[in-house]
Order: C-alpha cells, then structure tokens, then sequence
C-alpha cells in the first residue's frame, strides 16, 4: 500500500526513502510526489497553484512570471513564542531559547502530525543549501503539504535532483517535516532537534516557519553544527565591493530582522565614487569556514531574496526594484484591480483603490495599511542585476571585514573598528536596535540582538559567544570587526 | 557607501584612523564628504560624537543580557567591558 503511496521517487538513497516511508505512514496523505526541480514542474505546479486558489496569477504583461499569495491574518511574521530548541538539556538551550525536551516535543508533535495529510498531497522537496559540489554546502529534504511552499523552496533553495546528486548515499541530510493543519496559532510550533539535524513545524504557512531550509536549518541547526564542527552559521549579508581599479573586497554585515540588510546588500553607490560597485553575494545568511590559507572563506546557502516589501523603491533599492519584476512571489501586499501590487513606498502614487492584504477594499484615505508591514517578495538571486558571479563558487570567498549594526536614534556614533577580534566580540554580543516589524511584538525599544542571532542561535548563547571566541584560534587571519549605525 | 569605502581601505591597511574609547574612528579627510550636500564635517562630529552618559546607561542596558547568561558568559566579555569603562 505504502509502495504505491510513494510514488516515483528520484533517489535510490535508503536513508531518504526510509524516512518519508515512516513519514508517510504518520501523516497518511493521499498522494506523495517527489519533486525534480525541472522548469515544467513549476510550470504545472504553479498552475495547480493558480487553479486552487493559493496564488493569483499577476498582470503578466507589469509583471511576467509574477504571483501573489495571502497568508492567513493569524499567520504573517515568525512566532518566537512557537520556536523552540529542543536539545537534550535546557541547559544547552540556553535562557534565550524556549526549550521542551525532546521526547516530548517528538510526541507531541507527531500527535499533531498524525493523519494531517488525509486529503492532501505530500511533496518531498530535496533541496541544497550552497553551491553544488561546495564542502560547505549541506542537503536537507523537506516534507509538506503545502504548494506554497513548494514554490517559495524553488526559488530560495537550489531545490530537486541537484541536492540528491550532492548527498549520494549519505544519511546527513537535514530532515525536516512540515504539517500546515489548519493554520491555528493555538497549534503552531516549530521545533528544532540539532541532535538529530531535524525540524518539525506545523501549524504555520508562513515564511520562516515554514520555509525550513532558511532560518530553521542555515541558522538554528546550522549555528549548532557549526559549533560541533569548527565554522560559523550566521544572520549576515555577504557582499563584494569592487573599486576602480577591479579590486574585490568581500564583507560580511549583521543587522537585526527589516533593519535594511537586503537594501545594503544591494546597493548602488553615488555618482561622487564613480567605478565603485557593489556586489551581491547575499542578503540574509552566510555560513563561513576558516580556509586552508588561514582567511575565513563564507559562502551564501540560499539562492533567493526574502525581502521585506514595503519601502522598496528606486531611491533605497533600485536593483530590487528591477529584480522584483519578474518571476517573483509577492505575499500580504495589496492588490490593485489590474492585478498589479502595491505597498507603502512604492514608487509612484497609490491607486485610487485596490485590495489590501486582508482582501478588503482600500482607499488612500483609509487608516489601516494597504500592505502588511512585514509583507515579502521571494525572487530568484538570478534576477538580481548586482549578483556576484562568486555566488556559486565552491570554495566561497575570503572576509576581510565583519560589520555590526543597528537602528539606533542616539549613543551609537556612525562607524567605529575594534580594537582586535575579541574586542569585535564583545561589540557584536552587545549590539542592539530600536525594534521592528519582523516578529510579532511591538516598535521602538532598544533590543538587544547579539550579532543579529538572538531569534536564531540553537544553542545556549553564552556558548556561542565562547565559540566566536576560540574561533580566533583556527583563523590566521581574521577579518577586521567595525560597528555602524 | 563611504563609510564601506572607508572600511575596504582600512581592511587594506590603505587609511589611517583616529584612536577614541570606542575604537578606530574615520578621521575628518578621511571619509570623503565631497558631494555631500546637507553632510558637512561639523555634522560629521556630530554624528560620530561620544556621549559619555549615554554610554554608561547603554553598559547598564547590556548588562541585562549579561546577567541572563551569566552561568556561561565567556569572562573575556566582562573584561572588555571593563577596559571600555576604563577608556570612557
């Protein structure tokens, strides 16, 4: 029965099929399907997609390739509350962290998990974080029944039968369950197990709680992995700054959630430095690992944006703006009556009226806003005008500079470089930032977000500061530390 | 996109920089305001200025992190907690 369930799955890895016949027989969906990655199935799953209702196909002529998806209004930014990190010991986990022991989090879970996908398909999304053939580069495979996120996974991960070619026979792959139920924040969690490398999240169809391989794997496990291991998974953008001459410099920056990473990453210098550019290697998240020649060598895991919409616009990012155009999600904007988008910020004035985020009718004059504050784009880096062409180099490439920040209205002074790497330590644990939208919560306050990692570190913060610490030792040379506001 | 200039030549050992209780500051030529129309070096001391009382609540405010980690905060970082309150 099972056999047939199954269907044709790419991979002949025992491991793999071992673990989604056990999922299977848990979560008892109709239909399994293995995805391959190729063009015509996104084609076919996109239109599926359309048809069920969960995209709305955009004015193709403003927008090729261009959907929009509405999340639940219960259901639009990540729930810390719901997060948790479930290592042996609270200890482990850290005062920063919600923790349940793991059995526990197991049963309770696969209680939740039980029958769920009666009626619905499961997808199998094997998916490669980093460049192929990269030894930094790690293979998760994530189960869901959600077509939303089939699609979002496409474009943020190197997604289908590219990661099984990487994984081969191992077994370390990244295994990651992910039940929508019914979208009810009463049962939503998403729960991390960094030592058996997998998650499980239901209850969510929401960005970061669901999309696995970007905050749950390349941060929370991956910080966790990188400690075991002796490298570091972090919140930060990777960009190259090319000057006159072709030299290329490579920084890493942390700042928290929404405080402009993407607009930073993506930036056009002023006409006053001609023949400077700005680089892309990434906007979100970079896993770097000392090199044989003692320089720390980082690589960006994803292949897409998951960037913040409203505020984008020629003046604070002109390369998104363009990149944003085509072959991209657009979820929680508003939607005009062309079937174009619209946000807060946008380039030109608001429409005379159109479909807020809820689905209701907005008017320029109404209170509320048009598009969520926390409403995103998911687009392929490929459309990115500035993306470095060492995005897909293996090896990655080599740091010179780390930078810390934040959103700060006073005491912090524009730019400052520490005196040494334990120094820049100390400044990265004691960075903080006036509050934002990115996570349920309020605005305003100073928070405190030690090297942007307090949401997503996976184990006790304490160590991970004693790790960035020691990390001197295997790095001959490390990257110069400076602190902007 | 200056301050990241800045930053590239430091990382080149290319510019120097002033020494302050925070750490290494852009010194007045070396953050080249040119173009900038409402960005004068005044504004600029202004910005980079060191209030020494607001520094001393924002140590207060990191504490509060410290303290939570206290059973595994690595000493190092009490310590350069220490020589910042030393150079304030």
């Amino acid at each position: 029965m099972t056999k047939e369930l199954i269907g044709k799955a790419n991979t002949s890895n025992k491991a793999v099929l071992t673990w989604v016949e056990e999922m299977v027989k848990l979560c008892k969906p109709d239909r399994v399907y293995w995805c391959d990655g190729s063009k015509a199935e996104r084609k076919a799953l996109t239109a599926e997609a359309v048809e069920k209702g969960i995209l709305i196909k955009l004015n193709q002529k403003k927008l090729p390739g261009c959907y929009y998806h509405r999340s639940n209004p219960n259901d639009v930014a990540r729930v810390e509350q719901a997060t948790f990190i479930c290592t042996e010991s609270q200890e482990e986990a850290g005062p920063t962290n919600n923790w349940m022991a793991p059995k526990e989090m197991y049963q309770k879970l696969r209680g939740y998990a039980a029958g769920s996908m009666r009626g619905r398909t499961m997808y199998v999304i094997p998916y490669l974080m980093g460049p192929p053939g990269s030894p930094l580069a790690k293979v998760g495979v994530e189960l869901t029944d959600s077509l939303y996120v089939v699609l979002s996974m496409g474009i943020m991960t190197r997604m289908g039968a590219v990661a099984f070619e990487h994984l081969g026979n191992e077994d370390g792959y990244n295994r990651g369950l992910h039940c929508m139920l019914d979208v009810n924040p009463e049962r939503r969690y998403i729960a991390h197990f960094p030592r058996d490398n997998a998650i499980i999240s239901v209850g969510s169809n929401y960005g970061g709680n669901v999309l696995l391989g970007k905050k749950c794997l390349a941060l929370r496990i991956g910080s966790y992995m990188g400690r075991q291991e002796g490298w570091f998974a972090e919140h930060m953008l990777i960009l190259g700054v090319e000057s006159p001459t072709g030299e290329k410099t490579y920084v890493a920056a942390a700042f928290p959630s929404a405080c402009g990473k993407t607009n930073f990453a993506m930036m056009r210098p002023p006409t006053q430095l001609k023949g400077w550019t700005i680089w892309t290697i990434g906007d979100d998240i970079a896993w770097m690992r000392p090199g044989p020649d003692g320089r720390l060598f980082a690589i960006n895991p994803e292949a897409g944006y998951f960037g913040v919409v409203p505020g984008t616009n020629s003046k604070s990012n002109p390369a998104a703006v363009e990149m944003i155009s085509r072959d991209t999600i657009y979820t929680n904007v508003a939607l005009t009556p062309d079937l174009d988008v619209w946000w807060e910020g946008k380039d030109g004035p608001p429409p005379k009226e159109c479909l807020d985020w809820k689905g209701n009718k907005w008017t320029p004059d109404s209170e509320e806003k048009a598009a969520h504050p926390n409403s995103r784009f998911t687009a392929p880096m490929t459309n990115n005008p500035l993306l470095a062409p060492e995005v897909n180099d293996a090896d990655g490439v080599p740091i010179r500079a780390i930078i810390f920040g934040g959103r700060r209205s006073d005491t912090m002074p524009l730019i400052y470089q520490a005196f040494n790497w334990v120094h820049g330590v100390y400044i990265g644990a004691t960075m903080g930032s006036e509050m934002t939208a990115a996570a349920v919560g309020g605005t305003g306050q100073v928070r405190r977000d030690p090297m942007a990692m307090l949401p997503f570190c996976g184990y006790h913060m304490g160590d991970y500061f004693r790790h960035w610490i020691n990390m001197h030792k295997t790095i001959k040379h490390p990257p110069r530390i400076f602190h902007v506001n | 996109m200056r301050v990241l200039k800045w930053i590239v030549d430091r990382c080149h050992s290319r510019t120097d920089a002033q020494e302050t209780a925070l750490g290494w500051v852009p010194g007045p030529d070396s953050l080249q305001l040119n173009g900038l129309s409402n960005f004068t070096p005044e504004r600029l001391e202004q910005v980079q200025a060191i209030n020494e009382e607001e520094w001393r609540r924002e140590i207060l405010m990191q504490d509060e992190l410290f303290m939570k980690l206290h059973a595994r905060l690595p000493k190092e970082l009490i310590f350069q907690r220490e020589l910042l309150l030393a150079r304030l």
